[in-house]
């Protein structure tokens, strides 16, 4: 048995860490087969100790574990009899079994017993009686028991549920009691022995008292278990009770909501058969097709009725699209879609009939109001055509094809109307530009009759090859006197005036007639017509330009043709369209834009002028005469100047023109001093002396800031050029003594001591007395008479600076006196050599000169 | 330039004056009606302008003189070719008055003429509060000379016109008495006298 035991402990329960207490070798009584199984009692190693029984069966392979309990789920164990190997076990239900013998049937209940006695709620024992005997067997069972090899466990044989804390405090002081005793140990343990059984008989009294009161606990948990279960019943009646009533509620519910859907959508579909029906409702019916064109409140009448029509044929914005596929829908749609058809038939051949009439009446007589130099608005037509307006804008949206097509035939019958006036118009501008003229017969005739005078730069050129001809080279600019210049430039004011009214008219009109305004609501339906311009803006351009194509063209021709006659005519043109395109009404309009591509023009045409002023100047060449006196191209400049200053005066295009000034007297400074160099018997001094004293005198009349530096320069210029002048002349009447004292000079400031110069040969007493000699006070008069008469010569009538330059020249003459006396008095001291004259006799000869003419 | 069918008759002005009295500003106020507020010592300068005098075109010609001149010489040649003077002081300085006899004396004595065009200009009447020549002087030495005399601002353009057309009109009347031989240019009378004098 033991040694089974040893297996099953190590086999078994070393692995789940149990001990084996106890085994019974058992077969179950109802079965014929006699497999050996063994009943165990295991605790585990681990605290708390739980205790288990096993059901261990020995198959080939080794001991496999059946079944196991908890040793609390024991209820009753039945010893049954000594004499049977039976016994009963009541675990979660009734076990029998039949042990191999008594002593292991007994071994175990003494175990099963022993350890049951210590749980708080033991079970039954049922026949099995402990004794004095049994109690010894288990004591040696108990060592059976027992892994022989843990000597601990053999030891603490007595305690082998472990021992709690206070047990061991308990132990400690009963040894403690006993420490000085150790000698008398048997004594000791006699004491012990003694002690331990009054303890274990007070230990099994206060069992067995608890025991009824258990018992008695135990029974009223019974029976609340079984008053609940009880409870419990009746709630399950209950609730399925309610079960039923719930899905009958539900039931209803549902019931309710579908009649609540079934209601709206009735509702719904009716609204939606109203809107189908109002939608698709259109009263007049048939009787706007006799719509009566011919009086506003037929007009008004037919727009009321052709909007409605629009109304009805717009269904698809208003209706589900479902709702189309309906057939009264498409029958309805289809009988007013054939309305809208004819409808806008009517309506585009009494718009077309009209436009023709109207470009024909329109067209018979205009020339009475073109003779006023103004364009005639067709307010008859306007009139007559605003009422339509509406229904425009409808044919527009609703038949674009039609609309497209009457756009062309206004277009194309009012075209002719512009196109004839505006070439009356032009016309009429010439007649009266040419009849004014007739005085000085400039712009009367054809360009044969015009005389190029040449005129400002033109003027240079025909001088440099006066035997040419001067036609061929002629621009001709500066043809015209200032009165005509002035006229021309009156006449194109009024015609660029009498052009904006009608056209600025014509172009609103159009705008809101054909509903062409820039971001007009419906303006992608334009693109019928015009397909590459999608805007409105682009549309009504078109529109414009095939009205007034005329206008540019004209315009162009009468400003070319007259600026062929007189360039500069470009100068008050561009000024006049500047203004033009800049007026407010004018922005953005159609008549705005052609100003202003035709002020590009003029633009062009204008720096073409100027160009060919500065390259006309570059190319000016020295008159053939004595005195070239004030070159043409600076009084041309001065001309040009007054000229333009009256045609810009504050325009808008005024930058334009000092752009050229500053290019222009860049030329004019180049020019100058380019010609004063080439100059021949005038001295270059002199040129530029009296060009820029003129220039500087028109630039301060001219006063235009932009040119203050250009005024400063000439100015500068004008006294570089009088200095150099005078220098070079000044000296002409003691030429000889002011080449003397150059040298001495020059010997001076080699480092020769001033009164050591008369040492030097050259420049020795009798050499000085020899010079002074030459020049005796009549010879000085005679050299001034003489040089007088040069600068008389040198100087022209142009610039009057005769009595400038001879005061320059008596003052330097007297320096120069002096610096001699004085150069002669340090050079020469104590010499008492003087020159033959005073400065008395030099301001007597001045006298005199002066009076002598 | 091609000769004109009528050239403008031309008249000779002189400006003369103690220095920093306003002669130049008066002629620049004339010529481009600006006033320059610095002053800078004139040496010579000549204007040249386009005028209607009495409905009829006439060019002036200017000669703005200096004020200081170390030999009152020098100026005999251009009084000898001025045909009319403004001969200006400042009414705020006594020593510029004093000036105007020693300039009257030498015009007279250059042109040997006692009835010269000659206008007394006062100038600087804005600086009435600075006044040191009165109103009465300048005006009994004017009667004494027998000229006009007349006050000008060249700062307000007060009678900057008026004195040099009054002086104009002077110079045209003696033109006319001097024997209206109109067509003969005055150059070539010159010339004449200039050729004279040399042989
Ligand atoms: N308040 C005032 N100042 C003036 C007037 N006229 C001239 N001035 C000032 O007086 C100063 C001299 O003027 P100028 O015109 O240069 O004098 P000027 O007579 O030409 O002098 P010179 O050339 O040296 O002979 C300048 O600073 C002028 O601004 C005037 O009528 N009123
Ligand atoms: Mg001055």
């Amino acid at each position: 048995m033991s040694g089974v035991k040893f297996e099953l402990q190590k086999e078994v329960f070393e692995s789940t860490k149990e001990r084996l207490h106890g085994v019974v070798t058992v077969q179950k009584t109802n079965r014929k087969k006699k497999i050996p199984a063994y009943l165990c009692i295991t605790g585990s190693i681990e605290r708390p100790i739980r205790f288990t029984i096993y059901l261990v069966k020995k198959t080939e392979k080794g001991f496999k574990r059946k079944q196991e309990w908890t040793l609390s789920s024991l209820k009753e164990s039945n010893y049954k009899s000594k004499e049977s190997l039976e016994f009963d076990l009541q675990l979660e239900k009734s076990y029998h079994w039949l042990a191999q013998s008594v002593e292991e049937k007994d071994a175990f209940f003494a175990l099963l017993h022993q350890i049951c006695s210590r749980m708080h709620r033991p079970p039954k024992f049922l026949n099995f009686h402990i004794d004095e005997e049994d109690e010894a067997t288990r004591n040696v069972n108990m060592a059976i028991v027992s892994v022989p090899k843990d000597t601990q466990m053999i030891e603490s044989g007595d305690e082998e549920f472990g021992l709690t804390e206070r047990e061991e405090f308990d132990l400690e002081k009963v040894l403690g009691r006993a420490e000085n005793a150790v000698v008398n140990a048997e004594a000791f343990m006699e004491q012990l022995a003694k002690e331990l059984s009054i303890l274990d008989g007070e230990n099994i009294h206060s069992i067995m008292d608890s025991e009824a009161q258990v018992n008695s606990l135990m029974d009223s948990i019974d029976k609340s278990i079984s008053q609940l279960e009880e409870i419990e019943n009746e709630l399950v009646d209950y609730e399925d009770a309610v079960t039923h009533v719930k899905s009958a509620v539900e039931k209803i519910e549902e019931e309710n909501s579908q009649m609540g859907t079934a209601a709206k959508n009735n509702q719904h579909l009716l609204s939606e058969l109203t809107n189908l029906i109002r939608a698709l409702d259109f009263p007049v019916g048939s009787q706007i097709l006799n719509a009566d064109f011919n009086s506003v409140e037929g007009i008004a009448k037919a727009t009321k009725d052709a909007y409605a029509l629009k109304e009805a044929l717009n269904i698809e914005e208003n209706i589900h699209p479902a709702l189309l596929k309906m057939r009264s829908v498409a029958d309805q749609k289809r009988r007013l879609e054939k309305f809208k058809q004819k409808f806008s038939q009517n309506l585009m051949s009494h718009l077309a009939k009209l436009f023709i009439h109207h470009g024909n009446i329109s067209s018979i007589d205009s020339s009475s109001t073109v003779q006023a130099l103004r364009l005639p608005i067709i307010n008859l037509m306007y009139n007559e055509l605003t009422p339509y307006t509406k229904l425009m804008g409808w044919l527009k949206v609703m038949d674009s094809e039609a609309y497209g097509s009457l756009l062309k035939t206004y277009t194309l019958s009012i075209q002719k109307i512009y196109e004839k006036n505006v070439r009356i118009l032009f016309e009429e501008a010439r007649t009266r530009i040419s009849g004014s003229a007739t005085t000085s017969g400039k712009l009367s005739g054809s360009t044969n009759d015009l005389r190029i005078r040449g005129r400002f730069f033109g003027k240079t050129r025909s001088l440099a090859n006066r035997e040419g001809d001067t036609e061929s080279q002629g621009s001709g600019e500066g043809s015209v006197d200032s009165s005509e210049r002035q006229h021309f430039y009156d006449i194109l004011e009024q015609v660029l005036e009498g052009l904006e009214p009608s056209v600025n008219t014509e172009e609103k009109f159009i705008a809101s007639f054909f509903c062409l305004e820039i971001g007009s609501s419906s303006s992608g339906n334009v693109s019928i017509v015009s397909p590459s311009k999608g805007s409105a803006g682009g549309e009504l351009r078109r529109i414009m330009s095939s009205l007034f194509s005329a206008i540019e063209t004209e315009l162009n021709s009468f400003l070319t043709n007259y600026e062929k006659m007189e360039a500069s005519f470009c100068m008050g043109a561009m000024v006049r369209l500047g203004n033009h395109a800049l007026k407010a009404e004018n922005t953005s309009t159609y008549i705005g834009m052609i100003f202003g591509s035709v002020l590009v023009q003029e633009k062009r045409s204008f720096d073409r002028l100027m160009n060919s002023y500065v390259q006309a100047i570059n190319d000016s060449r020295l008159p053939r005469k004595a005195k070239p006196g004030i070159l043409a191209f600076v009084t041309d400049f001065e001309d040009f100047a007054v000229m333009a200053e009256s045609i810009f005066g504050n325009s808008a295009r005024r930058s334009d023109l000092e752009k050229w000034y500053v290019k222009m007297l860049t030329a004019v400074f180049d020019g100058i001093m380019r010609l004063a160099g080439e100059s021949g018997k005038t001295p270059g001094e002199v040129i530029r002396m009296e060009n820029f004293h003129r220039l500087h005198s028109i630039l301060s009349r001219l006063k235009v800031p932009a040119l203050e530096q250009q005024k400063k320069d000439a100015k500068i210029k004008y006294n570089e050029a009088l200095n150099g002048y005078v220098t070079k002349y000044f000296g002409r009447p003691l030429i000889k003594l002011n080449e003397f004292f150059e040298g001495v000079q020059a010997k001076v400031s080699q480092g020769v001591k001033e009164s050591e110069i008369g040492y030097q040969m050259a420049f020795s007493r009798a050499e000085l007395k020899r010079v002074i000699k030459e020049y005796p006070a009549k010879e000085v008069k005679k050299g001034l008479e003489s040089l007088y008469r040069k600068v008389e010569k040198h100087l022209s009538e142009d610039e009057n600076l005769l009595q400038v330059v001879w005061r320059a020249m008596q003052e330097e003459f007297i320096v120069q006196y002096k610096s001699i006396e004085s150069l002669i008095s340090r050079c020469y001291p104590g010499s008492k050599i003087t020159l033959e004259f005073t400065i008395d006799d030099i301001l007597l000869f001045f006298s005199e000169i002066a009076q002598s003419h | 330039m091609s000769p004109k069918t009528t050239t403008p008759s031309l008249h000779k002005v002189i400006m003369v004056g103690s220095g920093g009295v306003g002669k130049s500003a008066l002629t620049l106020q004339f010529m481009y009606d600006e006033f320059v507020e610095d002053y800078e010592p004139t040496k010579a300068d000549s204007y040249r302008k386009k005028v209607v005098l009495d409905g009829e075109e006439v060019q002036i010609d200017i000669l703005d003189t200096a004020g200081q001149e170390d030999y009152a010489a020098i100026r005999d040649n251009y009084f000898r070719s001025g045909e009319g003077f403004l001969c200006v002081f400042s009414i705020t300085e006594s020593d510029s008055f004093q000036a105007t006899q020693e300039f009257r004396e030498q015009i007279l004595r250059v042109k040997g003429d006692q009835s010269v065009p000659f206008v007394l200009v006062g100038n600087k009447s804005d600086l009435e509060d600075r006044r040191k020549v009165s109103k009465e002087d300048a005006e009994n030495r004017a009667a004494e000379w027998g000229v006009p005399y007349v006050e000008t601002s060249a700062k307000t353009r007060t009678n900057v016109d008026k004195v040099f057309f009054d002086l104009m009109r002077e110079i045209r009347v003696r033109k006319d008495v001097e024997g209206g031989d109109k067509d003969a240019p005055n150059k070539h009378k010159k010339r004449k006298k200039l050729k004279c004098s040399i042989l």
